[in-house]
């Protein structure tokens, strides 16, 4: 599954009454990196639930090729992989039992290897059979990012700051494996304030601030 | 289907690892039913007559203690963002874990059910039809009860709601289920009320997915 390229168009968010931008467009190409800047409130957070489909645009629609969310939500939640503020894991599961549930959730082929070698190419393959609870912030977010490789053919990954409580080796691990994504032709959408650390790819920027247009609320956008 | 069953085998082992949440249920369900007898005096003869009805209705309320956690728990910790992105419908998760609850809260409750209605001088003929009713009706306290938790989703204090919107809907199985009893101590035939509480409950199990699934992406906006 290829996707070429991963559009928004005319895109609004409105969160609590409040329009946070508006008319937002963006493209991404395959083997592209798309890194969403913006104060905080700016609505990187939310521009990527959009894109994930948990929240629904005020106004504007995605596309996928030639495919708009609109037209087939199924295709838009097997083309993408979300990695939001929260973990997603289980605290009571240790690390290989919550790695297994996503693998048999989403059909992952040769789960078991898999997620032995997600674990070394983590470095949590020591801490497998402890609850995720006992793990530390940046473990925990260590094996979260495992998931991204057990599923590494889904080519969209939507990254919510991706960086935070990783310390420097981890933060270069995580490059590598966003740097091979890259390789594949996948797309990696990314809301960071910090350096992710990638040389030689291809990026391209969206400033969220840019669309924070206030008058356009008394317009009715 | 390995995803299904994978959803169901999490679900109870969470519920194994917290013990809580099951142990809870029973206790309840013992403690309210014994409260009882203190309340209306120990004449066996009205205790007999009002056993069916309590039993029933303590499961009821049984049952419903343990709902809000149905998808609260991984709304706050950012499993359900996963379960919702995974190739699985969401309307199959939440039957799976409609069918999780119902195999770590109500089982319990089916399972010590005789030793209450010894307790309150249930006649015995009431024994089987008593076990048969609960087995076929509680599924669909589970089912029904995934809309109210969906519902509730996103509030913070969602336990007394739940109640308002689910406790009605537990109306018919009520009905039938001491019905079906009660017709077997008076020396009638019970299968035709077990058969209206089994229709019933594969109703709520054909409709109530569908309605929490659309409820869960509501509340994740």
């Amino acid at each position: 599954m290829l996707i070429q390229q991963f559009q928004g168009h005319g895109l609004s968010c409105v969160r609590g009454e409040r329009l946070l931008f508006a008319k937002l467009a963006f493209q991404v190409r395959a083997g592209q990196l798309l890194i969403l800047k913006g104060r905080n409130g700016a609505g990187k957070s939310s521009l990527l639930r959009m894109m994930a489909g948990f929240l629904a645009p005020y106004s504007g629609h995605f596309s996928l090729d030639d495919v708009t969310n609109d037209q087939d939500r199924d295709f838009f939640r097997q083309s993408i992989q979300y990695l939001g503020h929260k973990e997603g894991l289980k605290s009571d599961l240790t690390v290989t039992e919550n790695l297994k549930f996503w693998a048999s959730l989403n059909g992952v082929p040769t789960a078991g290897e898999r997620i032995q070698q997600a674990m070394t190419q983590l470095h949590i393959h020591d801490l497998a059979d402890l609850p995720v609870r006992y793990l530390s912030s940046g473990q925990t977010r260590r094996t979260s990012l495992a998931r991204l490789l057990l599923r590494d053919d889904v080519p969209i990954w939507l990254l919510d700051e991706p960086v935070v409580g990783l310390d420097h080796d981890s933060r270069d691990v995580l490059a590598t494996i966003m740097q091979s994504h890259l390789q594949r032709q996948g797309i990696i959408v990314a809301a960071t304030h910090q350096d992710l650390g990638l040389k030689n790819v291809q990026m391209c920027e969206v400033q969220l601030d840019e669309f924070v247009t206030a008058p356009l609320i008394e317009e009715g956008v | 289907m390995t995803a299904f069953f994978s959803i169901i085998l999490r679900d109870c082992r969470l519920s194994w690892r917290q013990g809580a949440s099951s142990g809870m249920s029973v206790a309840f369900f013992i403690i309210v039913v014994s409260l009882f007898p203190l309340g209306i005096g120990p004449e066996a003869n009205i205790l007999s007559r009002v056993s069916v009805g309590v039993i029933w209705v303590a499961a009821l309320l049984a049952c419903l203690l343990s709902l809000d956690r149905l998808f609260q728990a991984d709304y706050e910790d950012g499993s359900l963002d996963q379960l919702v992105l995974s190739v699985m419908p969401l309307e199959m998760t939440v039957l799976a874990k409609s069918i999780a609850h119902w195999m770590t809260t109500a089982l319990p409750l089916i399972v010590i059910a005789p030793l209450l209605s010894v307790f309150m001088n249930m006649p015995a003929e009431g024994m089987w039809p008593l076990l048969s009713a609960m087995l076929i009706g509680t599924p669909g306290l589970s089912f029904i009860g995934s809309i109210g938790a969906g519902l509730t989703l996103s509030l913070r204090r969602g336990g007394v709601l739940l109640s308002l919107l689910v406790l009605p809907l537990y109306i018919p199985f009520l009905i039938f289920g001491v019905m079906a009893v009660d017709a077997a101590i008076g020396g009638f035939e019970p299968a035709p009320h077990l058969m209206i509480l089994g229709a019933f409950t594969l109703t709520s199990m054909v409709l109530a997915p569908w309605a929490a699934a659309a409820a869960l992406r509501l509340g994740l906006e």
